[in-house]
């Protein structure tokens, strides 16, 4: 028989520990926890944003320090423009050691949200998958999955991301992140669906959001952790640190 | 011409809008179904040009749609 905690050790109070403060995100998700650092990872940061990445690995936090940039709409992930050239981490999907391109019927899922307690500046970030990582024409990109922005020590407010488009969570105190689905191919990008929860891993709301992506056949297909800001005039001063939590799993759902 | 009052979803929209124009709003997604019957006939008596399209009677119609799901979303009924 295992033992379950009855008090909180530091409160006293009935139903066991309380959840760690700070970043509240669930500490069982699905998937794989993303390490920036690991090396599978590259970075294309056309603006040079990017001055480290370190990672916990006992809290799975990618503390990300930043270099000045913005404001412009270029840096907000989620919005519908032209060019998106925040920094961005790419690596080329494989599901049991095959390389996936736009031809396959791929499912990813996700974990993914802000630290809460990192608040240096109104911040946004993305997490999925794309058809060319490497570009700033957000045509080009074609990116799905999840998204956020965080008004500093505010709000944060959950995301499904759809390339140059997004739905978000109403804003709420409680908000922290959001267990993501999303369907990427063949030939087109379509449905994202998110629910979202609180610091104890309370749900809280449902976002789902069609983005009907005409894919390129036949190219590779790539993991994407993009970072930016809240709104297009929001400003990132020198030395800024945005901490991101992503998991992240991927099928390959065949036919019959 | 229905609203599907079980997908009401309060969020934060960034997208296009009916002309194509980028939007970013916070308020509440409501999603109306017109009926492929419907479609023809609506079609052909709206001419975007003219200020008194659609009737009033198609007008009336549509509004009552959101306006009676909105009512009833807001209300919690």
């Amino acid at each position: 028989m295992g033992i379950v905690p009855v008090f909180d050790p530091t409160t006293g109070a009935s139903g066991g520990p309380a959840p760690a403060a700070g970043g509240g995100i669930d500490p069982d998700p699905a998937g794989t926890p993303i390490n920036l650092n690991d090396g599978s990872w590259t970075l294309y940061d056309p603006l040079s944003m990017v001055q480290s990445v370190a990672y916990d690995s006992g809290t799975n936090q990618n503390l990300i320090t930043l270099n000045a940039a913005g404001p412009t709409n270029d840096l907000v992930w989620t919005a519908t423009s032209a060019t998106h050239s925040g920094a961005r981490w790419y690596r080329a999907l494989s599901i049991d050691g095959v390389a996936m391109t736009t031809d396959d019927p791929i499912t990813g899922i996700y974990t993914f949200g802000p630290d809460h307690a990192v608040t240096d500046y109104n911040s946004g970030g993305v997490c999925g998958i794309c058809e060319d990582p490497t570009t700033t024409v957000t045509a080009d990109i074609r990116g799905t999955g999840a998204g956020f922005i965080y008004f500093g020590g505010g709000n944060i407010q959950n995301a499904v991301w759809t390339n140059n488009n997004a739905t978000f969570e109403s804003s709420n105190a409680l908000n922290r992140y959001a267990r993501l689905v999303n369907f990427f191919g063949p030939s087109k990008a379509r449905y994202v669906a998110a629910s979202t929860f609180d610091a104890s891993g309370n749900l809280r709301n449902a976002l789902q959001r069609d983005a009907n992506l005409t894919l390129t056949a036949s190219v590779p297909v790539y993991e994407i952790v993009g970072i930016g800001t809240r709104t297009g005039a929001d400003t990132i001063t020198l030395n800024d640190q945005i901490a991101l939590f992503a998991w992240s799993t991927f099928l390959r759902q065949v036919g019959a | 011409m229905v609203a599907d009052q079980t997908q009401i979803l309060p969020a934060f929209v960034i997208a296009e809008d009916q002309h194509g124009d980028p939007v970013a709003i916070d308020g509440i997604v409501i999603p109306v179904i017109i009926d492929n019957d419907e479609i023809e006939g609506l079609l052909d008596a709206y001419d975007p040009a003219a200020s008194a399209s659609p009737t009033a009677a198609d007008s009336r119609v549509i509004a009552r749609v959101v306006m009676d799901s909105l009512k009833r979303y807001i209300e919690g009924a």
